[in-house]
Order: structure tokens, then C-alpha cells, then sequence
């Protein structure tokens, strides 16, 4: 197996001051990425993260989260990547479900502590002065903080790097910056080796320099290579399943290598390439690209804000990047309401894909008459296998529909209901084979045997046809998941938060089409009131904030006498759309 | 031009942030003019557009995609600058 800390040292040597990762001021080299990831698995290591450790990631895009990820992968520690902006409800609920060791937390969510102190989860242990807070779980505490002198930088946030180049004069030095972790001292890191002297509340819990223990720092066994192998667990991801809770998808490192070599190769990644990030990187779609970028030696360049599409495409220009990956919804706003400033990233931009949901033929033709020199691909895959089809849209009209030929190395089939292959242009379900397929679901062995076969087949969710040429053609999915601007949304999980409410009786959940034509679809809540309590969409819109991410919301909710039913009492959500 | 008065934007634009449910669900009832809508967590692309979409249809204008920026989009106090500034709405 190729591991991804193997190309990022072998980057470091060949090109140490090229760009690895880039968002706006915060710059970091191959050099510099390395060594702060060797610092941070350093960290962890010593903080009791090894081989199968669950680390949960709320971060958003930044340096900062591509540091992470790679020291949890560098030291065996499996990655959660989750929605910084997740009610603390449905954290808790992911929190017990996956029970990690330790979790990053940004800046803005550090509120969290708190209420995680008080549900039991541990100890706030390492508290970033300015940035990022690390926060090792219950009997796994150890404390620890970064900072530097001067200039005061963010706990974190690249280390002991600031935006000075690592050969810019006032830089500490970059003896300090290549002797670690085998330097005796590093410069800035003061921590505690935790026990029963450990401080409580809110006092500072590290010591004087002087008082550094060095023992651990100075061991050459820090950071020591983990034993993994392609089939031990890299990656946890959590998406929406037709249970209501969202079920862990479990990727391996030998799943996440396959998934970044197709990528690299489908889209001729070479150095050169500067790779727009404009989704989140909690999402597969998005935590994909740092593999497929930093094996190809290429420089990720990460969209400071995505509320602002402005600011993401006025940077896109500035940094000439040469590709990026988006959802339909974003590319038609982009389309509608930024379409100059999309245009003038036209000179740079070698490629775009389309994925997560079907993409209009209409936004295509668009998007090529505005891009005509950029290449463009709809993509189709799902978290539980990455990458299934990809086709180039040369002319729009040109197998319209479809989402495209398998990747290599990936096999496609389509079953019949007793799970027999159809013939050609004939429906049924998507089956795939293919080495990006997961381990499984994480804690649910029931979900996992409902979708992969023995013979390693994975059962998609989703229904098509096969033309003569192998180009498949989505119909639909067979489970009610609702796609809100490529977002996969349970019904059944808004629907067990608003039957907790005491206004509602019934309720029942489906996707209506967008009115604005952005997202696809979105939430709508059908309502039985208690007659005892007055109607009030506000209301109900406000409790499921309490307990959803925001876009799993309802946009629209109806009040209704009853809901239709069949005569064995279920409710028939096909009568409601 | 916009028909409305300024305090009626004002308000009419606080009422909508507020029944937002990134505010709903963190209880949040009232809101600073000063508050940053990104440490909020107000917004997503798409949502900010709707909330731009909001003014455009409240004060009868149309704002250019690349005026949605953080520095005229970033908190109440900022849009209702740049609308003074730009459109002439005080």
C-alpha cells in the first residue's frame, strides 16, 4: 500500500518549498505541512491515539483540518470527520455512536466543552488559546497546548508556522522546524504528562518550561510509523440512512488509496494542478480531494468562506486554480448570479465535476457555452463507494442523462428484485464491485448485510439502466432519501424529532421539489396537530433546530385533519408529494 | 428605490434573520447589529442568497452577485451600509 504520509515525504524532499495547502494568508509548503503533521501525530501519540482510535474532526476547511486528518492517519487513529455546525443533540448522539478518544473543535463551537463536560463526555483538557481546542476524552486526557512566544499564533493553527514563509527572515528557524520531534525542545510546546496532579477548572493545566518533561519528546520512537495495512480502518463517515439515525460508513486506508489513485488518473492530477475546495471536507466529496491532491504533489487551495461564492471564486482567481469539484445547486448559483466572475477563472481552469446529484442538462449547457475550454464531468457515486461513473460532457445533448461509463476498475451491474442480472436497457437496481466499496457500517452489521454481499457486491440504493455501451441512467432511489443540493436527508430522522413535539400526532416527511430550482428538492413536513395546541409552523421550525443540522430542517410545513394511510396503517407518503 | 422606511428594513430584516433556524435553534432571540452572521452560523451559500433574494424583493433592487461579500454581507449593520451606500437606502 501507497500511504498518502509516504507521497507527502517524498514531496517534502522533492519540492520542500512548493505549496501544499493554501487559503488565503495561511500558506503552508510540502516542507512546512509535513513537519506540523509529524508535530501533531507526535501529539496525539503521546496522548494515547494509535492503531483503530476514533478521532472526531469539527473543523472547517482550513490547513488546520488537513493537518489533523493526516496525523490521525499517520498514527492509525480512524477519522470522523463531522459538521462543525451539528446541534450539540445530534453530536452526542454521533459521539456515543462512534465513543472517539478525542475531538477537535473549532474556535467558534468551543461552547461544546461545556455541554459535553456536563453529558459526561470528559474533561476539557487542552484548550487552544486562539484557535483550535483538542479535546482527549475521559481516561485517554493527557495535557497539552501549543503556543509560541512571538508572534502569538493560534493554538494550532499550523503549529509553530505562522504566514512567514519558512525562509522568511524572523522566522524562529528552520533548524527548530526540521529538528522536530527529534529536537530536544521544541520550541513553544509545554505539556503535561496528566495524573492525579492535574488541575481543574479553567486554571492552566501546563507547565513552566522548565518543568518540561522531555522524556517523550525526545524519544526517537515519536512519531513511530504505525503497522497499517490497506485493510485496517482510515475513516469514519457519517451519512443519512432510512433508519432516521445517520449510519457510520467505514472506509479503509486501502479503500481511500483507490479512491485518490482513480481520482488522480480520471482527472491527469499532475504538480502543477492548484485544486479548488469549495465543498465541505467533512463531506467524502470533499475529503477525497486532499488524497487525490497531495499524491499528485499538487496544491489545494481551500475557499476561506463558502457562504460568500463571491470571495470563493474571486479566490479561485487569484490563486489560478486549475480545478475544482461542485454540486449542481452551487454551479447554477454560480451560473445565475456570479457567472463573470466564474468566467474569469476560465484562463486557469482545466477542469469542473459534477456530482452528489443529477445535473440538468440545461445548468451543462450553460456551463459550457460560459467554460468552453474547461473540461466537464458529472460524476455519480455514493459515501458507501466514492466513485461508481464519470462522463465528460463534450456536447451537452450527447448521451444526456446519463451519468456516465464506470471508472476503471469498477464493475456495474444491474439486478432484478431476486437479485438476478438484467439485460441491457432494461431497469432495476445498481449493483457495484469495486476495491473503493467499504468495510461496512459502522455498529450496524444489520445495515451492512442489507447492502454487501458476501461476494462483495455493493447494492446501491439507487435504480437504472445500462445502454448498449455501458453508460448508465439513473430512475430514482428505492429508499425515501430525500437530495437537498446533493445533501442526503432521512425523512425518518425529521420525523422522529417532530413526533418528540407535544403539538404533534403525526407527522410524515418528503421532498418537494425547490421553487427556487437551486437544491433539487426540499424538506416538507406534513402535520397532525393535537387539537389542543394552535398550528404554528414557527414553532415546529424552531424545535427541529434545536436537534438538526440546519439543512435538514423543513422549509415547508403543512397542517393537515389526517394523512393517508394504507388499510395496514402506514402511511402512504406517495399521496403526499 | 425602495418605498419602505428605513426602520421598516431594519426590522423587516431582523425578523427574517431571526426565523432563521440556525438562530431558532440555538434559542438566539435577539441579535446585535454587530453580529458576525459567519460566527453565527447563519448562513450557507445557498441560504445567504435566499436572505439576498429577501432584500432584493423588500427594497425593489437587484444586487450584483459580486457585492456579496463578507464586508457587505457579513452583519446587519454591514447590509444596511451597503445598501445606504449603494442603493441609497438609510
Amino acid at each position: 500500500m501507497d500511504r498518502l504520509h509516504d507521497f507527502l515525504k517524498q514531496y517534502r524532499i522533492l519540492s520542500p518549498g512548493k505549496e501544499a495547502v493554501v487559503q488565503e494568508e495561511y500558506r503552508l509548503t510540502y516542507a512546512q505541512l509535513d513537519t506540523s503533521v509529524d508535530q501533531l501525530a507526535n501529539i496525539l501519540q503521546q496522548n494515547g491515539i494509535s492503531l483503530g482510535d476514533r478521532v472526531c474532526l469539527l473543523l472547517d476547511n482550513s490547513p488546520d483540518f488537513v493537518i489533523a486528518y493526516l496525523a490521525i492517519l499517520q498514527v492509525g487513529g480512524v477519522v470522523v470527520p463531522l459538521n462543525p455546525s451539528m446541534p450539540l443533540e445530534a453530536l452526542t448522539h454521533t459521539l456515543e455512536d462512534c465513543s472517539p478518544k478525542a475531538l477537535f473543535l473549532e474556535k467558534r463551537i468551543h461552547s461544546h466543552t461545556v455541554n459535553l463536560i456536563s453529558l459526561g463526555f470528559g474533561d476539557p483538557i487542552a484548550l487552544g488559546e486562539n484557535g483550535v481546542e483538542i479535546f482527549f476524552l475521559s481516561s485517554y486526557s493527557r495535557a497539552f497546548r501549543i503556543s509560541h512566544p512571538h508572534p502569538p499564533v493560534a493554538a494550532f493553527k499550523g503549529s509553530f508556522f505562522t504566514s512567514t514563509s519558512i525562509d522568511s527572515p524572523g522566522f524562529p528557524s528552520s533548524s527548530h522546524l526540521l529538528a522536530f520531534p527529534n529536537s530536544p525542545n521544541p520550541p513553544g510546546m509545554q505539556r503535561d504528562v496528566g495524573g492525579p496532579e492535574r488541575k481543574k477548572g479553567g486554571k492552566s493545566l501546563f507547565e513552566r518550561p522548565e518543568q518540561r518533561k522531555q522524556q517523550d519528546i525526545t524519544d526517537k520512537k515519536y512519531p513511530f510509523e504505525a503497522p497499517i495495512t490497506g485493510d485496517d480502518l482510515a475513516a469514519i463517515i457519517y451519512t443519512s440512512g432510512t433508519t432516521g439515525q445517520p449510519k457510520g460508513v467505514m472506509l479503509t486506508h486501502g479503500n481511500l488509496e483507490v479512491i485518490a489513485e482513480t481520482g488522480k488518473e480520471f482527472l491527469k492530477l499532475t504538480p502543477r494542478d492548484r485544486i479548488g475546495i469549495l465543498v465541505p471536507l467533512f463531506h467524502l466529496y470533499g475529503l477525497r480531494e486532499i488524497d487525490g491532491c497531495l499524491r499528485a504533489g499538487g496544491t489545494l487551495i481551500l475557499a476561506k468562506n463558502l457562504t460568500y461564492p463571491a470571495q470563493v471564486l474571486k479566490q479561485f482567481h487569484e490563486e489560478q486554480v486549475t480545478g475544482f469539484s461542485g454540486v449542481p445547486g452551487g454551479l447554477r448559483l454560480f451560473m445565475d448570479r456570479y457567472e463573470s466572475m466564474l468566467k474569469r477563472c476560465q484562463k486557469h481552469l482545466r477542469y469542473i465535476t459534477l456530482g452528489t446529484s443529477p445535473a440538468p442538462p440545461s445548468l451543462l449547457t450553460q456551463l459550457k457555452t460560459a467554460l468552453p475550454t474547461t473540461r466537464l464531468f458529472v460524476t455519480y457515486g455514493l459515501t458507501e463507494v466514492s466513485r461508481v461513473c464519470f462522463r465528460e460532457v463534450t456536447e451537452p445533448d450527447w448521451k444526456a442523462g446519463s451519468v456516465g461509463q464506470p471508472y476503471p476498475g469498477v464493475t456495474l451491474s444491474i439486478l432484478d428484485e431476486q437479485g438476478q442480472p438484467v439485460g441491457v436497457n432494461k431497469p432495476g437496481r445498481v449493483a457495484v464491485k469495486s476495491s473503493m466499496i467499504m468495510k461496512g457500517y459502522w455498529n450496524r452489521p444489520d445495515l451492512t448485510r442489507q447492502c454487501l454481499r458476501s461476494d462483495g457486491t455493493l447494492l446501491t440504493p439507487d435504480y437504472g439502466w445500462l445502454d448498449s455501451e455501458n453508460y448508465l441512467f439513473l430512475l430514482g432511489r428505492a429508499d425515501e432519501l430525500i437530495n437537498s443540493g446533493g445533501k442526503k436527508i432521512s425523512p425518518e430522522e425529521i420525523e422522529a424529532v417532530l413526533r418528540k413535539h407535544p403539538a404533534v400526532r403525526e407527522v410524515a416527511v418528503t421532498g418537494i421539489p425547490d421553487p427556487a430550482g437551486l437544491l433539487g428538492e426540499v424538506v416538507k413536513a406534513w402535520v397532525v396537530c393535537d387539537p389542543k395546541f394552535p398550528p404554528d409552523p414557527h414553532e415546529l421550525i424552531g424545535y427541529c433546530a434545536r436537534y438538526l443540522e440546519s439543512f435538514k430542517v423543513p422549509k415547508v410545513i403543512e397542517f393537515s385533519d389526517s394523512l393517508p394511510k394504507t388499510v395496514l396503517g402506514k402511511t402512504q407518503k406517495s399521496l403526499l408529494k | 428605490m425602495i418605498n419602505e422606511q428605513p426602520t421598516k428594513v431594519v426590522q423587516a430584516l431582523e425578523n427574517y434573520l431571526l426565523s432563521l433556524p440556525a438562530l431558532q435553534g440555538k434559542g438566539i432571540t435577539t441579535l446585535q447589529s454587530t453580529d458576525s452572521f459567519i460566527d453565527q452560523g447563519i448562513f450557507d451559500s445557498l441560504s445567504l442568497l435566499d436572505f439576498v433574494v429577501f432584500i432584493e424583493k423588500l427594497c425593489k433592487i437587484k444586487i450584483p452577485g459580486e457585492d456579496i461579500l463578507p464586508e457587505n454581507f457579513g452583519s446587519l449593520e454591514a447590509v444596511m451600509r451597503y445598501l445606504g451606500e449603494k442603493f441609497g437606502i438609510q
